[in-house]
């Protein structure tokens, strides 16, 4: 019974998701949903490990080690042209020994996060598209684009739902808000703690100063400047 | 009292709830001048404070000041200093960053991540003072220690022990950039 409750509450959350994304759709026109489906597609290539999941982790750390080969001393080597080999095998044993940016076992959360990325930049990015163009064609695309979003994000979400609608009584519904309320603060605090833990592996000591610096940047540059108005009453 | 880690969070949260009621531009002119405040404290006053007072200590009662006064007369001599700096950013005529904001979902999203920002600086420096000088505020029996496990972990992370001195006037030479530019 209860597993019937919860497949029920899935398909409906799974329709809205699909009324909403259509509706989106039509308002917004093809352009703009053309434009998040490429995003979209992009993400669910890059985070997926059978498809091009793995090759952007081995890119990653390809391209770390390959930095790390360069700042430990193979840019001197290549600028010089002295390519000895005591010196190369010395470079190579001092890379080997630091740790790839992406490991094992934060491998699969480094392709989600990609993944996310790529999702709020294609929307963001659709964002510019003011045209409303051809809205049926646009209904279409958003419809596509909420399957997409629903393939990537809806197996994420518990199999055991966090709250039931069998119980409708007042206190029920309060109880279930609550658990729904939690549910949903518990997301968002070990997204965010993930996350950080991720980026803590990459940049270490700097991550808090390099995140203040990406904020002050990014809320500075959205303050448009302000046209000063004639005063002169066209007189 | 519980854990100094609600403490930390309800200052926090309410320095998000001030972001919201005044808006990301006005924030910004706060975030400047804590950034300078941050600035001044971990550059000059926190390395080279206790020198100068002990000197000063000495030369009048010709003694030295007892390690735990001093620790008291720090953290609190810094902390009023600080709140105070972040009392003037937000009283009467502010710093603030003219221009048109951003609006909608995104206004929303700026406000947070400033507000957020401003609640983290804030209530982390005025952690960090108590944590730098050994909690003198567990004298006056306001906290008990030790810390929980989360406390110790998010003591860490306090802005004056993760971001480096001059990292502070670089933020501040940005801001000032901005400032101009608009």
């Amino acid at each position: 019974m209860n597993g019937n409750i919860a497949q029920m509450q899935g398909n409906i959350l799974f329709w809205i998701i699909i009324a909403l994304f259509a509706w989106q759709g039509y308002q917004r026109g093809i352009w703009s949903e053309l434009i998040k489906m490429i995003f979209v597609v992009g993400g669910l290539l890059l985070g997926t490990p059978a498809w091009l999941g793995l090759t952007l982790v081995k890119a990653i750390n390809g391209i770390f080690l390959s930095l790390q080969f360069l700042i430990h001393g193979g840019l001197k080597a290549v600028i010089t042209g002295n390519f000895n080999a005591n010196a190369l095998s010395k470079i190579f044993e001092t890379i080997s020994r630091i740790p790839p940016p992406v490991s094992a076992q934060n491998m699969e959360l480094a392709m989600f996060l990609v993944m996310l990325f790529l999702v709020i930049i294609g929307y963001l990015a659709s964002k510019f598209i003011k045209k409303n163009a051809m809205p049926g064609l646009g209904m279409v695309a958003g419809i596509i684009n909420g399957f997409l979003l629903s393939y990537i994000f809806l197996p994420l979400l518990p199999r055991k739902s966090p709250f039931t609608i069998s119980d409708l009584s007042p206190a029920g519904i309060i109880k279930q808000l609550t658990a729904l309320f939690g549910y949903i603060v518990g997301s968002i605090l070990l997204l965010l703690s993930s996350t950080f833990k991720f980026l803590f592996s990459l940049f270490g000591a700097w991550t808090i100063p390099l995140l203040i610096f990406l904020i002050i940047v990014i809320v500075l540059s959205s303050l448009k400047k302000t046209t000063k108005k004639s005063s002169n009453g066209g007189c | 009292m519980g854990p100094f880690e609600f403490l930390w969070l309800t200052i926090f949260f309410i320095f998000i709830l001030i972001a919201f009621a005044r808006g990301y531009g006005k924030e910004l002119g706060t975030t400047t001048l804590i950034f300078v405040a941050l600035f001044l404290i971990t550059y000059l006053a926190v390395p080279r404070l206790p020198g100068l007072i002990n000197e000063s200590y000495r030369k009048f009662f010709h003694t030295a000041l007892p390690r735990r006064q001093m620790e008291h007369l720090l953290a609190s001599g810094l902390s009023l200093t600080f709140i105070a700096i972040v009392f003037a950013s937000y009283a009467g005529d502010t710093f603030t960053f003219k221009g048109k904001s951003a609006k909608g979902m995104q206004a929303t999203l700026y406000t947070l991540l400033v507000g957020a920002m401003n609640g983290y600086l804030i209530s982390g420096t005025l952690w960090y003072f108590q944590d730098n000088y050994r909690y003198p505020i567990a004298d006056l029996g306001v906290l008990q220690l030790p810390l929980t496990q989360l406390g110790e972990q998010i003591a860490n992370y306090l802005p004056p022990y993760v971001v480096p001195p001059a990292f502070w006037a670089i933020l501040v030479a940005i801001m000032l950039i901005f400032k101009v530019r608009k």
